[in-house]
Order: structure tokens, then C-alpha cells, then sequence
């Protein structure tokens, strides 16, 4: 009894350090990787990174080497160079380490149709260790499929069938969520569902996530940070709050060109006048007091506001000209 | 590895597979049943009317005029064990009251392994294993297995085991299924009937050397276990098709046209030697007992068992390496 008891404080303490170690490394690694397919260049020399608990949104058009990425992350395709990890371990040397951090949904949550959503689950749990009928049960309520896990599979519309793909990537109970356009076909009450699903096992369990999806404003709700890919390259990598800020005010008062000439004297701002609107790009904390300097000036304000960039608008502005290469 | 093995059985059994094959065979063996012993009493009647004087078949006399006719010709020294053995047979009949040509559960279950081995049975294990690999791509699924924390290796070879013991099944079920219903139709077991097996060929002569006497039920255990080596080969040719091709009609398609041109190539291009490594040729493994004549010489049994063993081989190396190698793009 005694050696068991020994025994198992070891094991719980080389567990608290496997964890500590795991806290200063990144989640996932992705360094100068590039594929080669036919002699052309699909994803040339790409690199980025997830921390603990991130949600990372990945971008790109149609054909840009998204899912060509993904799929060399979880060991679909293997890269022509460069290195992937996950949680420390290498995806090419140490396969089943790395693939046990990780659940993921490619392309489309194909499962088996001739089976029952409960038995789809049993069967793909069976192949991990210690996962439970109660686990199991959980995520089924979860991702909101309690009353059809019973049905066949090919009784599902497409939105049950991304939810039991949701299931399916949470059942190895992994540190990195790896989710290809996980919202096709879903309705916008199921699209708000699974946003909120995502932000919750990323906050409270701390899950790492990266998302692929062409719904800017769904991307920008939910992400920590987005990498923008276009034509096998990233164009940018960033927070999402710091891309999306922006110093750009705008006005409509009720005459513009007075505004215009008190930004230019008072402040020494340079405004334009677009349509009914007057932009400028100014200090926000400065903002009331160039209200009130319109007021002193007998100015009335219709409509102030801060100007929204949305990622949609960064999105298209990078990667315009789009052609699939 | 155990885990997987039952999760891929239990997704052949899921598709009703093994249930498709049991009907198949079902309905076939009760049709050669009824056949042969529709034969069997046409032969018994028109025999009656030819022979007007007596109602009944006098087979007992035949048989002893048979056994008296060994008897005298028991001199000649390298025949002497099957004579022997023949002899032994033909008394038994007499003993225990049996008409020889009378049909029975262990002849007929023998027959139906030895007539169809080599094209029959094949093909119901192609049905079996066609799809094992093949299916899972175009459904999309595989890529559901292929994210697990298993190496590559271990899926592939729990597929595999689960098509050995699919094939195992089927063949346990022939047997099954023939037992039942020849002893339905006929009556009569026959199991413990003396029979010779063990001829050679050899050159253009029958060597009757190292013939032994075994009973039936020890013969039909031997028929059905060189049947299961032949159903392997198949299946494992089948497995690597499967994993080489993407869509399941295909990979049916080719090992069905590589079976039937077996059968082509024996009789139309026997004199090219290179025929005799082709693995359709050498799936009839029960005639070399019987000592049949062989359309392709140099074949005999331990050639067929080598060749199909590499056959086997090859098969697997192929398959696995290209499963493990792929970027797997559906």
C-alpha cells in the first residue's frame, strides 16, 4: 500500500511538470513549412504560432493553401519541409504524442452514415484510453445533439452532422481544437451556438483553437488573433484588436466645411469631407473637446462617431486581385 | 489493437455483409443439393428399367466382382498401397450396406469445396474484402481514423486481420451450410467412409506411392483448410487492390477480371511457362490431392503453396507501404 501511495505522488508530480513545461511553449508551432505538390508550390515557407487558451483565425480566398496547411498539421499530408509541433512534440517524429493534444473536423464532418451518432462516438473513443459512456454523454449535451445521438447518422441534416463532427474532435479531450469552416450550413442561431461553445472551452478550459472560415464577422467576434493567407503565403499575422483599431472619427454637421476649416486652424487636423461626412484621423481621448470647440463655434453636431474597419474590409484589401494560382 | 480489430468487424457486420454471402451460399448449395440428388435418382431409375428382370439394384454383386478383380491384379508392386486402400473401401461398402454411388453429406461437401475453389468462392471473398480500404476514402471517412493518436500501420493491419476473419467465417459457414443441408437431402453422413488421397503426379504418371487412408471427416477437414490458404491469398490480393484504388467498383472490378482470366490463361496459354506464377492458376490446391492432370507442367503443390505465400507477401508490402506513405487528400 505504501509503494502505491509513493507511486502515485511521483506520478502526480511528473504530471504538474509535464503541465509547467507546457505553459511556456507554444501550443502549436507552425516554422517555415512549405509544400510542394507537382513541382508547384502550394504553401511556400509559412510560419505561426498558438498560445494557451487563443483562438486563432485562419484566412484566406479560395484556393490561397488553408486546408492544405490544416491537413499537414494533423498528419493528413506531410510537409516538404519545415516543422510542426504540437505542444512540444514533433508531428513527423512523435505522431502519437503530438496527435493525442489533438481533436479536429477537415473538410467536413464525414462520419459513418450506416451507424447511430452514439455508436459513430463509442467507436472513435474506444480507440483512446479511459473515455467513458459519461464523457461521452457530456459532450453529446455539450454541442446540443441529445435527442437525435440515437438516429443514424444519414437521418441528419448537414447543421447535426457538423455538431457530431464538433463531438468527435472534443472526445480525446485535447489541448488544440482544429476546426476546417466548422459553421457551414449551420443556421445563425446554431452559428452563435458554436461561437459560443468555442469561446467557452477556450476560456475556461483553456483549449487552444484555430478556426478556418470565411466568416469575417463570425472571425472577428470570436478570434484572439487571425494569420491571413493568400496564394500559399501569409500577408498578416496579428491581434485582431489591433488590426481593427482605428484613430478614424467621422462627422455630419450641419455644415461640414466650417468643421473642416475649425480641425484645420484650432487643431491642426487635416480632415477630408466624403459625401455628408467629415473624417479625420485624431486622438480619441481629444474627441470631446473638438465636439465642444464645434458647439463654442455654433456648430450643430447631427452624427459622431468612431469609424469601424471591419476584417472583412482588411481581408479584401489584402488580398485583392484575387487569382487562384 | 484489440479495440480496432472489433471496430472493424463490427463495421463489415454493420454493412450486412456477412449476411449477403450467407444467402448466396444458401441458395446455391440447396440448388446443387436438389441437382445432384435429382441425378442421383434419374440414374437409379433408369438403371431399374433397363434391367428388367430385378426390381431392385443389385449392387452388391458388382462391388464384390469389383473387389475380386483387385484382388487378382494385387501383384503389381507400386500400386499395391492404393490397391490395397481401394480394396479396403469397396469391403467397407459391403459391410456396412452401402451403395457406392449413393450420394452423401461428406462427398457432397467435398465436392462443392473441389468445384469451387478456384472461381466460386473467390469471388464472394472479393465481395467481402473489396471495400475494406476503398470504401473508407469515398466516403470521406478515413479521415476520421487517420487523426487518431494510432500510427498509420496499426489501422491498416486491424483492417486486414478483420478481413482474415471475415474469410475464416465464410469458410466455416460453407462448410457449415453444406453439412446441413446434404444431410437434409440425403440422409445418409458418410463421415467415417475410408478414402484414399495423397496421388502425385508425376511426368505423365500417376505415383500411388505415398497414398494414405484417412476417413472422410479427416479428408473434408484437409479440403477445407487448403480452401481457407486459397481464400487468404484472395483476400489479401483484394486488400491491396483496395488500398491502391479509390473507388470500390473498381477494386471489385479488377480482382474479378484477374480471377476469370486465370482461368483463361490455363487453357489458352499453357505452353508459356511464366503463366504458372500467376496466383489465379494455383488456387486449386485440392485437385494435387486427387491427382489430377495438370494443363502447366511444373506445377505441383509445394510450387502452388510457395506461390501463393509470395503472393501474399508482396500483396501486404505493397498495400501497407502505400497507405503509410500517402497524403491522404479526400
Amino acid at each position: 500500500m505504501k509503494d502505491n501511495k509513493l507511486l502515485y505522488s511521483w506520478y502526480c508530480q511528473m504530471k504538474k511538470k509535464e503541465t509547467i513545461s507546457i505553459m511556456g511553449k507554444n501550443i502549436l508551432l507552425v516554422e517555415n513549412v512549405t509544400k510542394i505538390i507537382n513541382k508547384k508550390s502550394i504553401v511556400k515557407d509559412i510560419s505561426f504560432s498558438i498560445n494557451e487558451g487563443e483562438i486563432l483565425g485562419f484566412l484566406g480566398p479560395n484556393g490561397a493553401g488553408k486546408s492544405t496547411t490544416l491537413r499537414m498539421i494533423v498528419g493528413l499530408s506531410k510537409a516538404t519541409s519545415g516543422k510542426i509541433e504540437i505542444c512540444g512534440h514533433s508531428i513527423t517524429e512523435n505522431y502519437i504524442k503530438a496527435m493525442s493534444n489533438i481533436g479536429c473536423i477537415i473538410e467536413g464532418p464525414d462520419l459513418y452514415n450506416y451507424m447511430s451518432g452514439w455508436d459513430n462516438l463509442k467507436m472513435l473513443a474506444s480507440m483512446n484510453r479511459g473515455i467513458g459512456e459519461k464523457e461521452i454523454y457530456d459532450i453529446v449535451e455539450l454541442v446540443g445533439l441529445k435527442n437525435r445521438i440515437k438516429d443514424k447518422v444519414n437521418t441528419y441534416s448537414l447543421g447535426m452532422k457538423q455538431r457530431l463532427g464538433l463531438a468527435q474532435s472534443l472526445i480525446n479531450d485535447p489541448k488544440l481544437l482544429i476546426l476546417d469552416e466548422p459553421t457551414n450550413g449551420l443556421d445563425p442561431s446554431g452559428i452563435n451556438e458554436f461561437r459560443h461553445i468555442v469561446k467557452t472551452l477556450a476560456k475556461e478550459k483553456n483549449i487552444s483553437v484555430l478556426i478556418s472560415s470565411h466568416l469575417m464577422s463570425e472571425i472577428e467576434l470570436m478570434c484572439d488573433k487571425v494569420s491571413i493567407i493568400k496564394n500559399g503565403t501569409i500577408v498578416k499575422n496579428g491581434m485582431v484588436k489591433e488590426l481593427l483599431n482605428t484613430k478614424e472619427v467621422f462627422w455630419i454637421l450641419d455644415d461640414n466645411e466650417k468643421g473642416r476649416q475649425i480641425l484645420k486652424n484650432l487643431w491642426k487636423i487635416d480632415s477630408e469631407i466624403i459625401g455628408e461626412k467629415l473624417e479625420a484621423e485624431i486622438d480619441l481621448t481629444k474627441l470631446s473637446e473638438i465636439n465642444n470647440s464645434f458647439f463654442k463655434e455654433g456648430l450643430m453636431i447631427k452624427f459622431v462617431t468612431n469609424k469601424n474597419k471591419t476584417l472583412e474590409d482588411l481581408f479584401l484589401r489584402l488580398t485583392d486581385g484575387n487569382q487562384i494560382i | 489493437m484489440l479495440k480496432l480489430i472489433e471496430n472493424e468487424v463490427n463495421k463489415i457486420l454493420f454493412k450486412k455483409k456477412l449476411l449477403l454471402i450467407s444467402g448466396i451460399l444458401l441458395v446455391l448449395i440447396s440448388l446443387f443439393a436438389y441437382g445432384e440428388n435429382y441425378k442421383y435418382n434419374n440414374t437409379i431409375n433408369r438403371f431399374t428399367q433397363s434391367n428388367s428382370q430385378t426390381q431392385n439394384y443389385d449392387w452388391q454383386g458388382l462391388v464384390k466382382q469389383q473387389i475380386s478383380d483387385l484382388k487378382n491384379r494385387h501383384n503389381w508392386g507400386s500400386n499395391k498401397n492404393s490397391t490395397n486402400i481401394e480394396i479396403e473401401r469397396l469391403q467397407y461398402y459391403l459391410d456396412n450396406n452401402i451403395n457406392p454411388i449413393t450420394p452423401n453429406a461428406a462427398k457432397f461437401t467435398i465436392n462443392f469445396m473441389n468445384q469451387s475453389i478456384f472461381l466460386f468462392l473467390p469471388l464472394l471473398v472479393i465481395i467481402l474484402a473489396g471495400d475494406i480500404v476503398s470504401g473508407e476514402f469515398s466516403a470521406k471517412t478515413i479521415k476520421f481514423l487517420l487523426t487518431r493518436a494510432i500510427p498509420r500501420w496499426k489501422i491498416l493491419l486491424s483492417k486486414y486481420i478483420a478481413i482474415i476473419i471475415m474469410a475464416t467465417l465464410m469458410i466455416i459457414e460453407t462448410a457449415a451450410i453444406c453439412i446441413i443441408v446434404s444431410t437434409i437431402t440425403f440422409h445418409t453422413g458418410g463421415w467415417f467412409e475410408p478414402v484414399a488421397t495423397g496421388f502425385k503426379v508425376v511426368g505423365d504418371k500417376l505415383d500411388s506411392s505415398n497414398v494414405i487412408r484417412i476417413y472422410q471427416w479427416q479428408n473434408s477437414i484437409l479440403i477445407y483448410s487448403l480452401g481457407w490458404i486459397s481464400m487468404i491469398t484472395v483476400a489479401s490480393i483484394s486488400f491491396m487492390v483496395s488500398v491502391l484504388v479509390r473507388s470500390t467498383a473498381t477494386s471489385i472490378g479488377i480482382m474479378m477480371a484477374s480471377l476469370i482470366t486465370g482461368s483463361f490463361l490455363q487453357y489458352f496459354l499453357s505452353d508459356w511457362p511464366l503463366v504458372k506464377y500467376y496466383f489465379a492458376i494455383n488456387l486449386n490446391l485440392s485437385k494435387y490431392l486427387r491427382g489430377s492432370y495438370e494443363v502447366i507442367p511444373g506445377m505441383n503443390f509445394n510450387f502452388s503453396i510457395i506461390v501463393l505465400f509470395v503472393w501474399i507477401c508482396l500483396s501486404l508490402i505493397v498495400g501497407f507501404r502505400r497507405f503509410i506513405k500517402q497524403d491522404v487528400l479526400v
